[in-house]
């Protein structure tokens, strides 16, 4: 229990939150909240949930690793290191999401204490960031391989060419345009956590 | 682990939920803008605290590491990956919409502490909770001292929000 030193301030705000506090424990205790079924339920349908999440996406990504090379090699004739080099782009995407991008471990949550857990996120949240200092320049080596290969290969007629660098053009700056927003924003919320601790640690 | 064994704990764990039901909502109500998140929240916390309630090795108080769960969960939980809840809580109120006196004194609360940094809002939520200084620091992973000159910082930032 708390001993009196540390549970009194002299100060009325805080002594209206407290009981404030109060009133919504009341208000909580008179509610039933959850009981064994909705328990049940959630936990039954939260598991399934990320199990479909979790298998959803290697199945995505297994597609996506034999999807586009395919249709780099047969579609657009490109040659076939640069079919493998998307291959491996793509698997080393999986494994560094498998391995950095997942959330906190359930480990982590049960076990660590708050601060630790705040500083497990700022680092999950840069290491999202540092992937785009890798994808963002590769993605624009691979597409810059694939206009050369694609015009080299004069398969395409000069319509359909124009359409397929208009296309690349636009997938370009969209995509560099979101992926710099997103590098942005990650390393700023994670820069914001890291402060606070700081802060809370130097206290 | 058997059938039998399987059912046991879930209803340990139903019944430690249940007489718990109270703090883990709270912590998601402050850490909520509306009443989905707090939906999403909790059933976040329920799936941690079930992961973790089989290896719960009872060293702090089952309260103290609720807490713990509740905390983190509402720490590192992805806000832009808006979670789908998958069962409505079953509450008469809504303590974000309802107009009444005591709704609107909790509404309050809520408002000065959301507008807390998280950590500070962890802190001053413990407080509230009437958690000695040593448990709060345990929880949240600073010394006792700290978390004395932290809460004095925290009631000069509340004080000074009250002026503006």
């Amino acid at each position: 229990m708390n001993n009196d030193f540390e549970n009194r301030f002299d100060d009325p705000q805080l002594e209206d939150m407290r009981q404030q506090m109060a009133m919504l424990k009341q208000k909580l205790e008179q509610q039933e909240i959850v009981n064994d079924q909705l328990i049940r339920e959630s936990l039954q349908s939260k598991l399934r949930s990320v199990r479909i999440q979790k298998w959803g996406k290697m199945f995505f990504i297994f597609l996506a690793m034999l999807y586009v090379p395919a249709m780099l090699y047969w579609l657009l004739h490109t040659e076939m290191w640069f079919c493998l080099l998307s291959m491996a782009f793509f698997a080393i995407a999986a494994i560094y999401d498998f391995y950095y991008m997942n959330g906190i471990s359930e480990k982590s949550i049960s076990r660590n204490q708050l601060l630790e857990t705040g500083r497990l996120v700022a680092r999950m949240k840069q290491m999202n960031a540092r992937w785009l200092w890798f994808s963002i320049p590769f993605l624009i080596f691979w597409l810059a391989t694939l206009i050369m290969q694609v015009i080299n290969s004069g398969d395409l007629s000069s319509g359909n060419l124009q359409g397929f660098l208009y296309g690349c053009a636009s997938g370009l700056i969209i995509g560099g345009t979101l992926g710099t927003i997103i590098y942005f924003r990650q390393q700023r919320r994670a820069q914001e956590i890291i402060d606070q601790i700081e802060n809370i640690t130097s206290a | 682990m058997n059938r039998t064994t399987m059912n046991a704990l879930e209803q340990q764990f139903a019944r430690t939920v249940a007489k718990h039901k109270s703090t883990i909502y709270t912590v998601c109500y402050m850490f909520s803008q509306d009443a989905d998140e707090v939906n999403d929240l909790f059933q976040e916390v329920l799936l941690n605290l079930w992961k973790g309630f089989e290896n719960f090795e009872h060293r702090s108080d089952i309260k103290t590491w609720i807490y713990r769960v509740a905390l983190n969960t509402c720490i590192s939980l992805d806000r832009k990956k808006r979670r789908s809840a998958t069962i409505r809580l079953n509450m008469d109120i809504n303590l974000f919409e309802d107009r009444d006196e005591d709704t609107r004194q909790v509404d309050m609360l809520h408002a000065r502490i959301s507008r807390l940094q998280p950590f500070d809002r962890a802190i001053v939520l413990l407080w509230l909770e009437n958690l000695p200084y040593e448990e709060i620091g345990q929880i949240v992973g600073i010394s006792t001292k700290n978390v004395s000159v932290r809460l004095f910082r925290i009631r000069e930032q509340l004080k000074k929000m009250s002026n503006d």
